[in-house]
């Protein structure tokens, strides 16, 4: 139990309504999600160059999910800054947000819906690493989800 | 005089046998806390190795690496230990240097670590790791990759635990 199960159970379901889902978007996916990209730090130190928050959105991201004219145009954030990224009342719904994208990236790679554990690859960039090592960013999410499957 | 020349060839071989086999400094322990399993490793710093790996993302998360430690045991088979998230490669060379100072001792360090200590199970997805410890030798990672927590020496300390909740018994800011 995560003082942002809240949070994070409106916004999925807000975006499984928005976007129709016809798999609705598991909120322990979000969780064990946020769990293996911050531990649920809301601001770690590390990586604050690049990914920032409780999801480590990135900053190219960050410009994607504003852009009107961009890959997420079908719903887009507004005049979001880095430093609001720090509030995971705004990175959580982003980062759902960023995973109904990236479950259409990833379904378009695979050429079927990805399950929950390609999402996450895709989420992190690893669905089509060709590293032996892309399973080991798997393994917290893995015992994050089992976890909170238990 | 024959007796005490034999009794001296015994001890001599005895020593000599003792020499060779002289144990070498690792052990674990391991704690069961209420949400975790925990192992204390005591290992010499010269059977620890360090690596960032670059994890080959795309696009905007081409920043990806994951930091990996290897400790080789006394039965010279290797631990492999995580850093629980990925990390820019910045943050974890800065991770290793910082480690790297706390294995600049003559003593043991004290590692702690997280999950369960489960032998490896090979299968296509999971090949054989082999890790070069150079003049140890290579040898293979015996089991399912641990969790990094914290590493001390006599004197300092690195932890990935900021708050040092939940470490194991022992471990605390220095």
């Amino acid at each position: 139990m995560s003082k942002y199960d809240e949070i994070i159970a409106v916004w999925t379901d807000y975006f499984n309504k928005k976007f129709e889902a016809a798999l609705p978007l598991d909120p322990d996916v979000v969780k064990a999600l946020i769990a293996s990209e911050s531990s649920f730090d809301p601001n770690p130190k590390a990586n604050r160059k690049i990914a920032l928050g409780i999801a480590q959105i990135t900053k190219p991201t960050l410009k994607i999910i504003q852009d009107p004219h961009g890959e997420a145009k079908d719903f887009i954030f507004k005049d979001i800054r880095q430093k609001d990224l720090k509030d995971p009342k705004i990175s959580i719904p982003m980062a759902i947000r960023w995973l109904h994208r990236k479950r259409q990236t990833a379904a378009s790679k695979l050429g079927k819906a990805p399950n929950h554990e390609e999402l996450i690859l895709e989420y992190k960039g690893l669905l089509k690493s060709k590293s032996d090592y892309k399973k080991a960013g798997l393994k917290k999410y893995r015992e994050e989800y089992a976890e909170l499957k238990r | 005089m024959q007796s005490l020349k034999g009794s001296a060839i015994l001890a001599f071989s005895c020593l000599l046998s003792w020499g060779c086999q002289t144990p070498v400094p690792f052990s674990i322990n391991t704690h069961r806390a209420p949400t975790d399993i925990l192992h204390t490793i005591k290992v010499r710093p010269g059977r620890v190795l360090q690596k960032c790996i670059y994890l080959h993302a795309e696009a905007e998360n081409r920043w990806r690496h994951q930091y990996f430690m290897y400790v080789l045991t006394d039965q010279n088979e290797v631990l492999e230990i995580m850093h629980a998230t990925n990390q820019d490669r910045t943050t974890c060379n800065s991770q290793t240097q910082k480690i790297n100072r706390v294995l600049q001792t003559k003593q043991l360090v004290k590692i702690c670590v997280r999950d369960e200590l489960k032998e490896r199970t090979l299968t296509t997805e999971i090949p054989d790791k082999i890790i070069n410890f150079s003049n140890l030798g290579s040898h293979k990672v015996a089991y399912n990759t641990l969790t990094f927590d914290s590493i001390c020496n006599n004197r300092r300390c690195f932890s990935s635990n900021e708050a040092w909740v939940n470490s194991c018994p022992g471990f605390t800011k220095q």
